[in-house]
């Protein structure tokens, strides 16, 4: 305690010092405008220069979270642009190529644009219902076509409606070919996915790879020559071995129909307008 | 002891008197004016208690604040020279000297009283222009008026410690 005392002693020049050095800088700040004025403004800048080096540290601690975070929003965003970027291409590239061959193979055809109004695909036999009818010009045995590829034959027509049979349908048959040869098989579907169906038939002999396209043969009235249907993804043996058995990927989503096209046949051609 | 404060009170009062009634009065080129209460800190004695001698140049310098309103800016310079003059006059002093040496050229020497005022005079100057400033925004001004003022004062305080028999 005496120690205490005495080192207080010692030293009390200097808290004389400081409370009198204390008092003169109180005065100085208290009854002049200017100095105070600086004074504040320097110890604004002061603590302004502190605030924001505890901020960037703070944040600097943070960084670790939020890298992690970046990281996990980038993946989702790499992925979501790697989906949109193959969505953008598939649909340029099959909607614009696919619509405009088509286009031309239809060019020497009547048609009539029909709105589908109902439809099915889970069934074992699908059908689709379009808003045109015999008042239209549509006709049984007639060739239902969309902007992607073909879509089925009209069945049934009334004079308003008319109802077409789904290549999902087990009794549809459509002969098609390979496209860039002359080997030819018939369109089928077994159920199961419904944007995959079968070519039949194709003698064991034609030259043709996976990817290449396949489309319509022209061999019946129902459908001319050159339209597309879709893609091989597989090759099977047909069950008696004597054959391939093609799975095409087909290009039309029969899922997603809204505008078709009924080819009509030339002696039946109406005005649509 | 007495005796000696009461001596240190006279100088202080003549001190106050010079600087309030006559140097407070003139402006030098419109920057400098002449500060005596620093010689008052320089003419503290050896072995002085330093407590009471901080006490008195902190009233000096406030009776010299009020009467330049300038408060607290006198007052702060005054504390630290007189803080330092223990120091500064131990260092200048000659070895073995008996407490209540006075500070003069005769036991100093000339050349180092003359240091051990202006030491003490720069170190005051730059406190007060410090205090009374605040910025160093306007360097060449401050520079100005603090060397102009350092040199009166040093002028003045020559003369005083003359009158005073120390130099």
């Amino acid at each position: 305690m005496h120690t205490v005392v005495d080192r207080i002693r010692r030293y009390s020049h200097w808290l004389v010092l400081f409370f009198l050095e204390g008092i003169s800088l109180y005065l100085v700040l208290s009854f002049s405008m200017y100095q105070r004025s600086v004074w504040f403004t320097a110890a604004n800048a002061v603590c302004g220069a502190v605030v924001e080096a505890e901020d960037e540290f703070l944040a600097y601690l943070r960084l670790g979270s939020e890298n992690a975070e970046l990281v996990q929003r980038n993946i989702n965003l790499q992925r979501q642009n790697d989906l949109l970027r193959s969505e953008v291409a598939r649909l340029t590239r099959d909607s614009t190529y696919t619509e405009r061959l088509i286009a031309e193979r239809l060019a020497g055809f009547n048609l009539a644009r029909a709105c589908v109004i109902d439809n099915s695909v889970m069934l074992r036999d699908n059908y689709l219902v379009l808003d045109k009818g015999s008042a239209d010009g549509v006709r049984e045995e007639m060739g239902v076509v969309s902007g992607t590829g073909i879509v089925g034959i009209v069945s049934q027509v009334t004079k308003h409606k008319a109802l077409v049979m789904s290549v999902l349908n087990s009794k549809s048959s459509i002969s098609c070919r390979i496209r860039g040869s002359e080997y030819f098989g018939y369109l089928r579907w077994y159920g199961g996915n419904t944007l995959c169906v079968s070519l039949d038939d194709v003698p064991r002999h034609a030259r043709f790879k996976l990817g290449d396209a396949v489309e319509t043969s022209g061999f019946s009235k129902v459908f001319p020559a050159g339209i597309y249907v879709g893609n091989i993804v597989k090759v099977r043996d047909s069950k008696d071995g004597l054959s391939y058995q093609l799975v095409v990927q087909m290009s039309t989503d029969m899922a997603n129909l809204k505008n078709v096209t009924v080819i009509l046949n030339e002696n039946d051609s109406v005005d649509f307008q | 002891m007495t005796l000696s404060i009461f001596n240190r009170i006279g100088q202080m009062l003549a001190v106050l008197c010079v600087q309030v009634l006559v140097l407070n009065h003139i402006h030098l080129w419109g920057y400098a004016t002449p500060l005596l209460c620093f010689a008052f800190v320089a003419l503290a004695p050896l072995g002085a208690n330093r407590i009471q001698e901080m006490v008195m140049s902190f009233v000096l310098g406030l009776v010299v604040d009020i009467f330049s309103t300038t408060p607290g800016v006198c007052a702060g310079a005054m504390v630290l020279a007189s803080f330092v003059q223990h120091y500064l006059f131990v260092l200048m002093a000659p070895k073995d000297s008996e407490p209540g040496l006075k500070p003069c050229a005769k036991e100093l020497g000339r050349f180092h009283f003359i240091v051990y005022l202006s030491l003490i005079l720069a170190l005051g100057f730059i406190v007060y222009f410090a205090l009374d400033c605040f910025s160093f925004c306007r360097s060449s001004d401050l520079f100005l008026a603090l060397a102009c003022s350092y040199v009166s004062s040093m002028f003045v305080t020559l003369v005083f410690v003359g009158l005073y028999g120390r130099f």
